[in-house]
């Protein structure tokens, strides 16, 4: 008899070439035949734990709940541990292990998904065993017949077993009449066989199949991975906890296959990104139905603004009809699902995160020097026929610098605009425990981002308190409430009161016009001086507090059937200050000019505004679930319905005696204003859901919903949205024993549904009769300098619009392969949003506000695929997440009114939605003959100007030459994750860009002038008589014919893919032994960089991000590089 | 617990079942159903049709498209226009508008709602006949600018307003001819004070007379200017010409149609493109030197026929009404002598926001403080409390005159009204002996037309319906002559014949009607684009 018992291997598995090659066709053939997707999110590898005096049986269970990791030890070895106390948050399976183990003389190892407990020494000898010995011999295979080695075979009840040799053979001994073995090995499911005397036995072991039991939250509920069949995406905590991000939607992007998230503005506090779910659904025209998807936080209908990134649990993105249809009434630009951080069982469990960041932009317009920007002014007003503003005495004056009077200077507008050190932290503790009955979480969470322009400021104020409570043994209760209070700052210009001007001015005004004089007068143009704004007291500040409850009940009168009654409430309230400072310009000029007024802006004025959304939320869910061998059947019913109401009131008082105040009562009553409006909207809902699987093999799931609308008129007001998917695992399947232990999971998906969409204006079938005209002028008149107030219709009202519908069909395939160590998903959808609600132009006998229409309909087909990849070597684990997703947009009707034109950009049926429209330029007119005899836009056009091309040969350039220039919406975005873990460091690389995509440079490119254009360094190429450039036309000033403002051409359009590495992270988690005396549990601190490299091919100022949102009026990307701190006590 | 629960569910069930739930309204504005219940409402709506019924812009801004003034910013649309550039895509200027017209037809498809009780039936009836004159008067100018246009007399759908075709110019003629006909009798011939500046009976009847005059029913227009001249109407001539267009004298006896201004709330901005870059303003309308040229001397001849005009100093001895509607260069405004012939002056033509002719129009700025510190501004001329003559009696006595020529009635009556027009301005008075055929009586009356009314909007329009554009707007378009201006005394020195060139116009036929928007042709299928266009 072998004594076995002193060490178990872990078994191994040797892949060979044939192996690989298989799997590699595998692939191939699934990428290729598949019709589908689902994103992998992967079970959190993470371990929270808390208890005292418990099983080491009963940790392992926990942790394998947690992880899916499996447990694999002889039994005896652990018999004698003592009772362990433990206590760990968001830990690693090492750490957990460790502190779980301590103490104990075992030694353990993490073999894929499996740990292996062993004796940490040689353990003496066993006794001669108590039962009588068995006879037994045979060999293990894998799921495609291929022998295992390593695998052990414990007797059961006893410490005597065996391994198996290379040719996967194992012999036992001195075999008794009956005897249970049990066969385990890393990487594949524990088997136990009863064996009667002498026997020879061959067993096949089946690979674990971790994913089995991973719960992804959907809809009103929560659903196991494996038996999902519409199409979602799963971002987990690390995704939000682990990088230094200003807000939620900012930290989807790229994370998600299926969801776009673009960000153009890096304002603090108005930096959320716009996401889009599968390309964009709708929102053709003004006003139109809103393309952005639904957030539910917690069960509630919310915004992502007001989560505190470090709370989230999960993000679970519903992607297809399928998914999504149980929230149809809103649900067609797909469904953002938002878990908080629940409390668990356990002692209490502190844990502290934070970082400190600084910002800076990213990328800068480089405006030419004052000297160049004269030269080149010079040059286009003797192009234009005119004379030359500047002498070379001024131009060399602007070179060299030595007038200090002001009157020569090389203002740098952008440095002095961009010199607040922009500082940004953010500080979090989140606390939680509780016992069988009752578990709480609690968070608190300050943020603070200071902007690079002087007096932006963001900050939040988190506070979040989740509690679940069983009762009494049939009810249960839960409570989550929130509080957010968000004050936010920015600087006002005096003319045209906005942030947005300021940057404008500081993005247009010349180098040439100095900051100040000499004599400390301001330098100012007409609109006025952008840093004497800044400088001045003038302040935009708006302080928002969101209240956020939820309380809900859950009983359970029968098993398996849950009545779940809640009710939500929000509360969103904001007050504005606005103080507008006046402001009186000097005449500049050297040190000693007396300080004559010259220019006034004013008068100073304050607006004081408060505004108010309330919502609320009664909800009534039942669920039943039940067995019936291997049928199972879940059965949701439910009830909803939803209002809320906003107004906003506004005062507004000018001419106050100095720049100090904040009220209004402190003003003249000559000249006050008030303001005040209100809106309302109510939806009600019935909605059910089935799923079925037989065996988790064969599954279907059907949803139906029911909306009504307040938006729509009686009769047209509900809707109903069906969706039906079905899957089939085909890797449960016996004829696919042979390949399994290659392919480890293998699953298709299918869906189709019909989602709505009812998100525009509110009240669109009731004309108004209002005192204010569309463009908000009072409808007034005067009779013999009296004032005569008056009505007017305003907006007309279609009552025959009815919901915007979205039919989805897609199909999926989910597989893993080496052992789940290769993930792979891909899906193919197909979404057709028709009925869109969207303004159409009317004819001018109209003359109302033109109603909403049911008048669009377009097309987005994708795909979307994921690739995942995570091994290690030795202690180097490593993982590698990559996303691609393609969508193409089109316009597929738009009722005859296309092509609906704005500025550079058109809708018409065949194109994508964001489309750039204009002039296709065919180069660059070099010589007078050039010109000779083409079709020209105007009479000025000469040599050096672009040419364009005459599409419809009537021999002039006009609108109706005008063309198809590509689309700013990016055809292609991706994601890829790179991470490495060695000994506690851990580094993470996150690339995330978009390809197939157009942008316009537009104003970013600068303009030449005399004192509110400045050209950056394109112009510097451009062409002249000594230089032929054919890259750059000639310089302009008055005339329009090159201009891209005026006459957009594919000649300013350019490739605007790029791909950025939006975060490294380079973080340290402190060795136990070192914080276990501190009674800390982790420790971890980090670098992380943001928007930290750019690749592209864009203009090298213009962040590629923004793209054709680009505008000389937003607040330029910021990078971040930040240092941060993780502590769990 | 389970009562608790139970509790909840019925709650939650009830309230589910609230049969309005989902009937919301608009909370801060009216709905038809909730307008409509006493005149006062009716008052409230009538003003809504007033709201921007007429602009003070255009007023101000039309002979830009005129041989009268010429507009230096191609952004402002008039010169694209005028110089024979516009196209459906860039039309220049847009008139192409119905939000008034829609507005009164909303009033009148729903005053009959208010219960009877509630309202004054005299008033009602006015009130319609308010609202009717201006629609009707918007139709005029829509027909005017646009030919056939499309006519409504109610409010449209969606795909009405879509599909609408349009109605032949003559029959909106006739159409507004009758409307006028219908209501003048409903129209007070004077209001109280707090009314005044609503449409009178006189509005509505003078208007009537242009609208015969402009389409050739000149003895319809005889007849109707003729009603005004007698009991109950006591119109007159205001006596002092230049002063007239001044704020505080608005709403005087010769006023018969204008549109109001209030300070604030209402106000006017338009009088900055009007002064001098030295005053504040932008300069965009530019008396040209046609303009000029078309005043008589004050011996009542034309400066070609009268031997004592000195083209060195072409300002002397002209008619009183140049030196009031005109800054030219020399002449004494706001206390400094008008100088855009030096290159050092702030006025200089070429300058920024000065005229590159070297004249800016005077009329309606006389005096820039009328709107610093009064009731009719607070020292910024882009937000002010001036009122635009539309319509004045001047226009009703040279439209009398001009039906009696075209007629063939040619008597002492025709002279009469011209010379009580001229004698106001002591302008020597005009007789058979001097003009006495219909031709030589045509050229004069349509030359006291321009000189009376520049500036005024209406020159373009008498253009047009005289058909006189290929002679008086094809070609070069001058400013003053070069020269010095003495900044001491207003003494001029000008050198002959070098009159700045600033621009060059081109008139074609189909320039008589504007093109109709690009945006609307593509929007309804069914409209058909004026010819030539």
């Amino acid at each position: 008899m072998e004594n076995f018992s002193r060490e178990t291997h872990a078994c191994t598995n040797r892949l060979n070439l044939t192996k690989l090659l298989l799997i590699m066709k595998a692939t191939i053939l699934l990428v290729v035949i598949a019709c589908l997707h689902a994103s992998a999110g992967t079970m959190a590898q993470k371990v929270t734990l808390s208890g005292r005096n418990m099983l080491l049986d009963n940790v392992f269970k926990q942790i394998h709940d947690q992880t899916g990791y499996q447990f694999f030890y002889r039994e005896d070895l652990l018999k004698q541990a003592p009772l362990v106390s433990i206590e760990v948050k968001n830990a690693s399976i090492d750490e957990t292990l460790k502190e779980c183990l301590a103490g104990l003389p075992v030694t353990y190892s993490i073999v894929e998904k499996t740990i292996v407990i062993k004796p940490a020494t040689a353990v003496p000898t066993v006794e001669a065993p108590l039962l009588p010995p068995v006879d037994v011999e045979g060999t293990i295979l894998d799921e495609s017949g291929k022998p295992v080695a390593n695998a052990s075979i414990v007797v059961k009840g006893t410490t005597f077993g065996a391994t198996t040799d290379i040719n996967g053979k194992f012999q036992i001994k001195n075999s008794q009449e009956s005897v249970s073995l049990i066969i385990s090995c890393v990487g594949y499911q524990k088997q136990e066989i009863t064996v009667k005397g002498h026997q020879t036995i061959s067993i096949k072991l089946k690979p674990v199949d971790t994913s089995l039991e991973e719960m992804v939250i959907v809809g009103y509920g929560s659903q196991k991975k494996t038996t999902l069949t519409g199409s979602v995406s799963v971002a987990s905590a690390k995704d939000f906890t682990d990088r230094p991000v200003t807000n939620v939607t900012n930290a989807l992007q790229g994370k998600l296959s299926g969801v776009t998230v673009t960000t153009d503005n890096g304002q603090p506090g108005r930096d959320d990104g716009k996401i889009y779910v599968r390309g964009i659904g709708t929102g053709i025209g003004n006003d139109a139905a809103v393309s952005s998807p639904m957030v539910v936080v917690d069960g509630m209908v919310a915004t992502l603004t007001e989560v505190n990134p470090n709370d989230i649990e999960s993000i679970t993105v519903l992607k297809d009809a399928s998914s999504a249809a149980i929230y149809g009434a809103r649900a067609s630009n797909g469904v953002i699902l938002v878990t908080t951080k629940k409390g668990k069982k356990g002692s209490l469990h502190i844990s502290y995160d934070g970082y400190v960041g600084q910002q800076s932009i990213t990328r800068k317009p480089d405006f030419l020097p004052s000297y160049q920007q004269a030269q080149l002014y010079n040059e286009a007003l003797v192009n234009e026929g005119g004379a030359k503003k500047w002498s070379d005495t001024d131009i060399q004056l602007f070179k060299d610098g030595t007038d200090k009077s002001g009157a020569h200077p090389n203002t740098d507008w952008l440095a002095l605009a961009y010199a607040q050190k922009a500082l940004q932290s953010s500080n979090n503790v989140t606390v939680s425990g509780g016992d069988e009955k009752t578990k709480y979480m609690f968070s608190v969470g300050y943020f603070n981002q200071k902007g690079n322009v002087l007096k932006t400021q963001y900050e939040k104020y988190n506070m979040r308190f989740n509690l679940n409570s069983q009762i009494a043994k049939q009810l249960g209760f839960n409570a989550n409430v929130s509080y957010l209070y968000a004050p936010f700052s920015e600087p006002v210009s005096t003319y045209a009161t906005s942030f947005s001007q300021i940057i404008r001015q500081i993005n247009r005004i010349s180098n040439t016009v100095p900051y100040k004089w000499e004599n400390g007068a301001y330098g100012y143009v007409s609109d006025g001086s952008p840093m004497a704004w800044l400088e001045s007291p003038s302040l935009n500040k708006w302080q928002n507090y969101t209240f956020t409850g939820n309380i809900g009940l859950d009983y359970s009168p029968i098993t398996g059937l849950h009545l779940k009654p809640s009710f939500g409430y929000r509360l969103a309230t904001g007050q504005q200050q606005q103080f507008v400072s006046d402001i009186q310009y000097y005449k500049g000029g050297a040190a000693g000019t007396p300080l004559t007024p010259t220019k006034y802006q004013g008068p100073n004025n304050l607006t004081n505004a408060a505004d108010r959304t309330t919502y609320t939320l009664l909800q009534m869910l039942a669920e039943y679930e039940k067995a019936l061998g291997q049928h199972h059947f879940k059965l949701l019913a439910g009830a909803s319905q939803e209002y809320s109401m906003y107004n906003i009131f506004s005062a507004y008082r000018q001419g106050f005696l100095n720049n100090s105040i904040t009220q209004i009562d402190a003003g003249p009553k000559d000249g006050q204003a008030t303001t005040g409006s209100a809106n309302d909207w109510a939806l009600q809902s019935v909605f059910g859901r089935l799923t079925y699987d037989w065996a988790d093999k064969y599954l279907l799931e059907g949803n139906i919903r029911y909306d009504g609308s307040s938006r729509f008129a009686p009769g047209k007001r509900w809707g109903h949205f069906p969706s039906f998917s079905a899957g089939w695992v085909i890797s449960k399947e016996s004829f696919f024993d042979n390949l399994k232990s290659t392919v480890n999971l293998l699953k298709l998906r299918a869906s189709w549904g019909r989602l709505g969409n009812q998100q525009i204006l509110p009240y669109p079938t009731i004309a108004t009769v209002a005192t204010k005209d569309i463009n908000k002028n009072p409808i007034t008149y005067s009779f013999n300098q009296g004032l005569a107030s008056g009505v007017a219709p305003v907006n007309g009202a279609n009552t025959d619009i009815q919901w915007e519908s979205t039919e989805t069909y897609g199909a999926g395939i989910d597989a893993a392969f080496l052992r789940n160590r290769l993930t792979f998903s891909f899906d193919l959808f197909n979404r057709n949003t028709d009925n869109i609600l969207m303004i159409l132009p009317l004819g001018a006998p109209y003359s109302l506000g033109a109603p909403y229409q049911n008048a669009g309909a377009m097309v987005n087909k994708g795909f979307e695929l994921n690739l995942g990849y995570a091994d290690h070597a030795g202690k180097l684990n490593y993982s590698v997440n990559g996303n691609v997703t393609y969508t193409k947009n089109t316009v597929t009707d738009l009722k005859g009114a296309g092509p609906i034109i704005g500025s550079g950009t058109f809708v018409d049926v065949g194109y994508p939605l964001k489309s750039l429209y204009g002039l296709q330029a065919t180069g660059i007119y070099q010589t007078k003959d050039d010109v000779k005899g083409t079709a020209v836009i105007n009479s000025k056009v000469g040599p050096g100007d672009l040419q364009y091309k005459d599409q419809n040969k009537d021999g002039v350039i006009d609108a109706k030459d005008r063309v198809y220039l590509g689309s700013y919406f990016p055809k292609y975005t991706f994601g890829l994750t790179a991470t490495a873990e060695y000994k506690g460091f851990a580094l993470s690389l996150f690339f995330q860009g978009a390809a197939a995509v157009k942008a316009s440079g537009g104003n970013l490119i600068g303009q030449i002038g005399a004192d509110v254009q400045k050209p950056t360094s394109v112009f510097l190429d451009r062409w002249t008589p000594d230089n032929h450039s054919t890259t750059f036309p000639r310089a302009w000033y008055k005339y329009s014919q090159n201009d891209p403002g005026t006459n957009p051409s594919s000649f300013w359009v350019k490739d605007a893919s790029y791909v950025r590495l939006k975060n490294i992270q380079l973080s340290y988690s402190l060795p136990k032994a070192w914080i276990s005396k501190a009674h800390l549990s982790n420790v971890r601190v980090f670098y992380s960089g943001q928007n930290v490299l750019t690749f592209t091919k864009f203009y090298k100022w213009i962040d590629p991000e923004v793209g054709s949102a680009g505008s000389i009026y937003a607040y330029p990307q910021v990078m971040v590089n930040s240092i941060g701190l993780n502590v769990t006590f | 617990m389970k009562k608790l629960t139970i509790c909840l569910f019925v709650a939650a069930a009830l309230t589910g079942c609230k049969k309005d739930f989902l009937n919301t309204a608009p909370l801060d504005a009216y709905s038809n159903s909730t307008l409509w219940k006493s005149q006062n409402d009716a008052l409230a709506a009538l003003n809504g049709c007033y709201n921007g019924w007429e602009l003070g812009d255009n007023v101000v801004y039309d002979d830009c498209i005129s041989d009268n003034a010429y507009d230096q910013f191609p952004w402002e649309g008039y010169e694209t226009f005028a110089s024979g550039l516009a196209t459906p895509g860039n039309p220049g200027i847009n008139k192409y508008d119905y939000v008034t017209i829609q507005r009164c037809n909303w009033f009148l498809d729903n005053i009959d709602n208010v219960p009877a009780n509630k309202i004054d039936a005299t008033i009602k009836e006015r009130m319609k006949a308010e609202a009717r004159f201006i629609r009707a008067y918007k139709y005029f100018v829509l027909s005017q600018d646009y030919g056939d246009v499309p006519f409504v007399e109610h409010s449209l759908t969606p795909t009405e307003a879509n599909t609408i075709k349009q109605k032949p110019k003559a029959d909106i003629v006739s159409y507004v001819i009758s409307e006028l006909n219908t209501i003048a009798p409903s129209l007070p011939v004077s209001y109280g004070s707090s009314d005044i500046g609503r449409i009178t009976r006189g509005a509505a009847l003078a208007l009537k007379g242009r609208v015969e005059l402009f389409n050739g029913k000149f003895t319809d227009c005889i007849a109707t200017t003729q009603q005004l001249m007698q009991s109950p109407f006591s119109y007159s001539l205001y006596p002092n010409y230049a002063e007239m267009f001044r704020p505080q004298n608005a709403d005087n006896a010769e006023t018969v149609l204008d549109v109001q201004y209030l300070l604030n709330t209402n106000s006017a901005w338009v009088l900055i493109v009007l002064a001098p870059n030295s005053s504040g303003g932008w300069s965009s309308v530019a008396p040209t030197q046609s303009l000029i040229d078309s005043y008589e001397t004050i011996n009542g001849k034309t400066i070609q026929s009268d031997p004592t005009y000195d083209p060195a100093q072409p300002y002397k001895n002209r008619d009183p009404r140049m030196e009031a509607s005109i800054i030219r260069p020399g002449s004494m405004y706001m206390g400094n002598y008008f100088d855009p012939l030096s290159k050092t002056s702030s006025d200089v033509r070429g300058g920024n926001n000065a005229s590159p002719t070297g004249y800016n129009f005077r009329k309606y700025i006389q005096n820039i403080d009328d709107f610093n510190g009064t009731s009719y501004g607070a020292g910024d001329i882009s937000n002010t409390g001036q009122t635009f003559m539309l319509i004045r009696y001047a226009e009703v006595l040279l439209m009398y005159a001009e039906a009696k020529i075209e007629a063939g009635q040619i008597d002492q009556s025709v002279y009469d009204a011209i010379n009580t027009v001229r004698t106001r301005v002591s302008m020597p008075s005009v007789t058979a002996a001097m003009y006495p055929d219909q031709a030589s009586l045509r050229t004069l009356v349509r030359r006291e037309r321009r000189v009376e009314f520049a500036g005024e909007g209406l020159r373009w329009y008498d253009i047009q319906r005289w058909k006189t554009a290929t002679t008086v707007l094809d070609g070069d378009v001058y400013g003053c002559q070069d020269g010095t201006v003495n900044t001491s005394t207003g003494a001029v020195t000008l050198v002959p014949n070098t009159n700045v060139n600033i621009g060059n116009r081109a008139f074609a036929d189909k320039n008589y009607l504007w093109p109709i928007p690009q945006k609307e042709i593509d929007i309804n299928k069914s409209l058909k684009q004026n010819s030539g266009y």
